[in-house]
């Protein structure tokens, strides 16, 4: 409604940033776990005298610093730039009320780059207990700044006091935030170690590549053991609808919760039955296979994380189409478009219902819904009838799909409805071959 | 036109403006100092990397190859806070004109992924490429100079609300981009030819950190970097005056006497500048200090061009401020915290430099 909407032909643009972010969530956690891995087992290598160990971690150094690191910061400005082109009004409130906590991240993140920077160049050069320093310099700062930024993406769920005493504490100290950070803290963990494991099963020498197997398998159990009751304690924080989204609500997003639950359990039970008990025989193969099912849990449960958001991109400020329910009803007295600053048609067409209507859904529907995509709005109303869609528009929130109120003027619900009656006459598997489904028949369905 | 300016966000800001523009202009010059050692870094390196063993120019170019990844990953890192500060400060601006041209803005991802991997396995990986990694470091560097001109598309679209709507009417794929606009061709030369004068110091300062092991090659590296930073601070000065010259009139002429102050940090940048070219060849360390604070003038003088273009449209100083000094305060304290952490880090990193048992291996 304030800013221009960006066309995504065919997936949207929630699919976009779904790609990026689970990448991005996947290389985050595994650059702060790979921190406190480097630091760790340093510190074993050297309380133990033993070369073989401290050459293995350095030999990471690289790799974790130099490549995980940068990646993990640059697809995590990666989402932020992503969800700022889909959704500008959401990131304009995130960024105006979280504008310090982002700025106190900012400063940990960046030390958190020197010291990862340092860490790498003082391997062999600085004495051994400096050179431990830097590395804890290097995880401290890496989790302080995952501290900061998980405060912001509960709020988003979980806003807990906030809307009533619009104080910053209160919005980041919400009731999400602990469960989340250790819910987060042990995916590091689990992921450091299922890196680990790739890279310690192809030591050759086989007396070290049993302790290091063993050693890293504890960091999946440990890191994946935590995860079911961090998410428990995370999942009694949740708004009453998201729970039911995701236990039942919505099949989609129970399938998801369930994928997310079994992939974690397979990843321990392989990690028991596998690198921990059968050390020497591990394979790096088998050492993939467990990276793949972090990969997919970790996916998944982002995946529901955002999907039990709906119908709110900020729960209980603004809605998924950048809507907020404080302007409700002022927008449906002055009508959307009257209090839009884009997608305003042009006075000639203000006598064209179907023209208004274009608009309306780019406004407010366009946000989850493509015209003939991914959640197509013309296979969503195939073969309703006028009076059922004018129907239906009016109790959009009770339908199916956890959708915001219709928000806006009689003529321009009318529009709607002629614009969505339209494109089921222009579009292809659509209109007349399907008989109008009409209001008892729909009931019936249900 | 002024009513497709989006409303101002009412969650408003979280201090006085005067304050986050200042945190703004801090840290876009570390950040911009940052890419020019990155890109002005890139292009030496891919110069004298084409000496043969034994010349000077060769160790020159591994010395500044070792450089070239850290410095990126701090340009990167340096480029958030002014992103943050951007949307809290112009929104309003930002956002639309990132959206007109969204994809060419979301290229700015990937194209930095690649850039960067391109120069890891260049410079510390060739072994994995053989002899494709100075084709490759071309690549990284194109890519480089890419994301500079996807930037300054950005910051001159969005500083042209009367061009968003007609843009939004032919397309809303998101394809816009603004190159119609004569500010932006040479606002960009201007830019990244900044890139070899600050990546000739380094250079310059490289020659004499070096000096006691190679006297010869040290003042080889000195008076290389000195070079670089003359001729590429002559082709700056020039494309400085196009710059001025293509600033819509209203706007330019603050610069040239119209407005005291503007034209007064203006010729200070200037004037900082040409002494720092004077005493570059007596002292770098003295150099550096003077064009640090010329680029300091120079993103005054930027910032204060936005101003202008935006007035009355888009205006920060005109958002109310729901300031909350408790945090303002926890991020100060950070600051300070975090801005020893570093100096300790470097002080730490500086001591050991010259011990030779070498970096991480593979
Ligand atoms: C928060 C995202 C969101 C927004 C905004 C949204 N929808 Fe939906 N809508 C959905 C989802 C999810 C579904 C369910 C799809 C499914 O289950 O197949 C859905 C389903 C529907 C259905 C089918 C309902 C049924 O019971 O069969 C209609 C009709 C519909 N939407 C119309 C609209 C219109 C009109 C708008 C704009 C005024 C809109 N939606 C805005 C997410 C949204
Ligand atoms: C040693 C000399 C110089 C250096 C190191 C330098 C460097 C810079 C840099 C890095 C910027 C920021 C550009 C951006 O990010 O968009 C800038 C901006 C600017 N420079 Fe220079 N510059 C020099 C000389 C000059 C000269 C000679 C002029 C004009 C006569 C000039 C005019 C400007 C103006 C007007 C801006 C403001 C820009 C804006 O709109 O963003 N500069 N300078």
């Amino acid at each position: 409604m304030n800013y221009p909407i960006w066309d995504v032909p065919l997936t949207g643009g929630g699919l976009l940033i779904a790609a990026i972010a689970v990448v991005h969530v996947f290389i985050s956690h595994f650059a702060i776990g790979g921190g406190l891995f480097l630091v760790l087992t340093e510190r074993m290598g050297l309380r133990a005298r033993d070369a073989a160990v401290l050459e293995y971690a350095r030999h990471h150094t690289n790799f974790l610093t130099l490549v995980i690191l940068v990646f993990g910061a640059v697809t995590g400005v990666g989402v932020w730039w992503t969800i700022a082109l889909v959704n500008p009004t959401a990131v304009s409130a995130l960024v105006h009320l979280f504008a310090w906590v982002w700025a106190i991240a900012w400063v940990f993140f960046l030390v958190e780059i020197v010291a990862a920077l340092v860490y790498r160049y003082g391997w062999g050069r600085m004495d051994a207990r400096t050179h431990q320093a830097v590395g804890w310099v290097y995880f401290g700062s890496a989790w302080l700044s995952l501290l900061m930024i998980n405060g912001i993406l509960t709020f988003m769920l979980t806003s807990g006091k906030w809307p009533e005493t619009q104080s910053l504490t209160d919005a980041w100290m919400n009731p999400g935030m602990l469960p989340s950070l250790a819910m987060r803290s042990a995916v590091c963990v689990a992921l450091a170690g299922v890196y680990a494991l790739i890279t310690s099963s192809q030591l050759a020498d086989l007396a070290l590549k049993e302790r290091m197997v063993r050693y890293s398998a504890k960091w999946v159990i440990v890191g994946a053991g935590v995860i079911p009751f961090a998410g428990l304690w995370f999942a009694g924080t949740l708004p009453e609808q998201a729970r039911f989204l995701a236990s039942g609500g919505t099949p989609m997003v129970t399938a998801f919760t369930v994928a997310s639950v079994l992939l974690s359990g397979l990843l321990i039970t392989g990690t028991v039955f596998g690198p921990m008990l059968f050390p020497r025989q591990t394979h790096v193969t088998f050492a993939c296979v467990l990276a793949a099912l972090a990969l997919g849990a970790t996916g998944a449960t982002e995946w529901v994380r955002e999907a039990v958001r709906k119908p709110y991109v900020i729960y209980e400020y603004m809605y998924s189409n950048s809507l907020r329910p404080a302007d409700l009803a002022d927008v449906s007295s002055l009508g959307l478009l009257a209090s839009s600053r884009w997608h305003v048609p042009a006075k000639s067409d203000w006598n064209d219902p179907v023209k208004i209507g274009r608009s309306v859904f780019r406004v407010q529907c366009s946000s989850c819904h493509t015209v003939s995509g991914l959640n197509s709005i013309r296979f969503a109303t195939r073969g309703w009838d006028k009076a059922l869609l004018d129907q239906q528009i009016q109790y959009l929130n009770t339908l199916k799909g956890a959708m915001p109120p219709f928000i806006g003027t009689d003529e321009e619900r009318g529009g709607l409805v002629a614009y969505l009656i339209s494109l089921q006459a222009e579009g292809p598997g659509a209109s007349a071959a399907l008989p109008a489904r009409s209001e008892g028949e729909r009931l019936c369905r249900r | 036109m002024p009513t497709v300016i989006p409303p101002i966000d009412p969650l408003g800001l979280p201090a006085a403006a005067a304050l986050l523009k200042a945190l703004s202009l801090l840290t876009f010059t570390l950040h911009l100092v940052a890419m020019n050692v990155t890109v002005g870094g890139l292009m030496m390196a891919l110069v004298y990397g084409r000496c043969r063993e034994g010349h000077p120019g060769a160790l020159f170019a591994a010395r500044m190859r070792a450089l070239l990844p850290s410095a990126m990953a701090l340009t990167i890192t340096l480029g958030v806070a002014p992103l943050l500060f951007v949307q809290v400060l112009y929104g309003q601006a930002f956002y639309t004109s990132s959206v007109l041209m969204a994809w060419s803005w979301l290229l700015v991802i990937p194209a930095l992924c690649v850039a960067y991997l391109g120069l890891y396995l260049a410079y510390l990986r060739p072994s994995w490429i053989g002899d494709r990694s100075q084709a490759l470091a071309w690549f990284s560097v194109a890519l480089t100079l890419l994301v500079a001109a996807i930037f300054a598309n950005n910051m001159t679209l969005m500083l042209q609300p009367g061009l968003w709507a007609p843009l939004y009417a032919t397309s809303a794929y998101g394809i816009a981009l603004n190159l119609g606009d004569p500010m932006l061709p040479a606002r960009y030369l201007h830019t990244v030819l900044a890139a070899p004068v600050v990546a000739g110091l380094v250079g310059a300062l490289m020659g004499r950190r070096f000096r006691s092991p190679d006297a010869e090659w040290a003042v080889w590296a000195w008076r290389t970097g000195v070079r670089w930073f003359h001729v590429g601070a002559g082709l700056l000065m020039l494309s400085g005056v196009w710059y001025l010259l293509s600033l819509p009139p209203r706007v330019g002429s603050q610069f040239l006497g119209a407005s005291a102050h503007d034209t007064g940090v203006l010729t200070l940048g200037i004037v900082l500048g040409v002494v720092a070219l004077a005493v570059a060849k007596r002292s770098a360390w003295l150099a550096t200090v003077l064009t640090g604070l010329g680029v300091g003038c120079m993103v005054v003088a930027r910032h204060r061009v936005r101003e202008y273009m935006l007035y009355p449209h888009v205006n920060a100083a005109g958002i109310p401020v729901h300031a909350d000094s408790v945090w303002a305060i926890a991020f100060a304290v950070t600051l300070a915290l975090g801005a020893a952490a570093v100096a300790w880090l470097v002080y730490r990193a500086l001591r050991c430099s010259g011990s030779t048992e070498g970096a991480a291996p593979d």
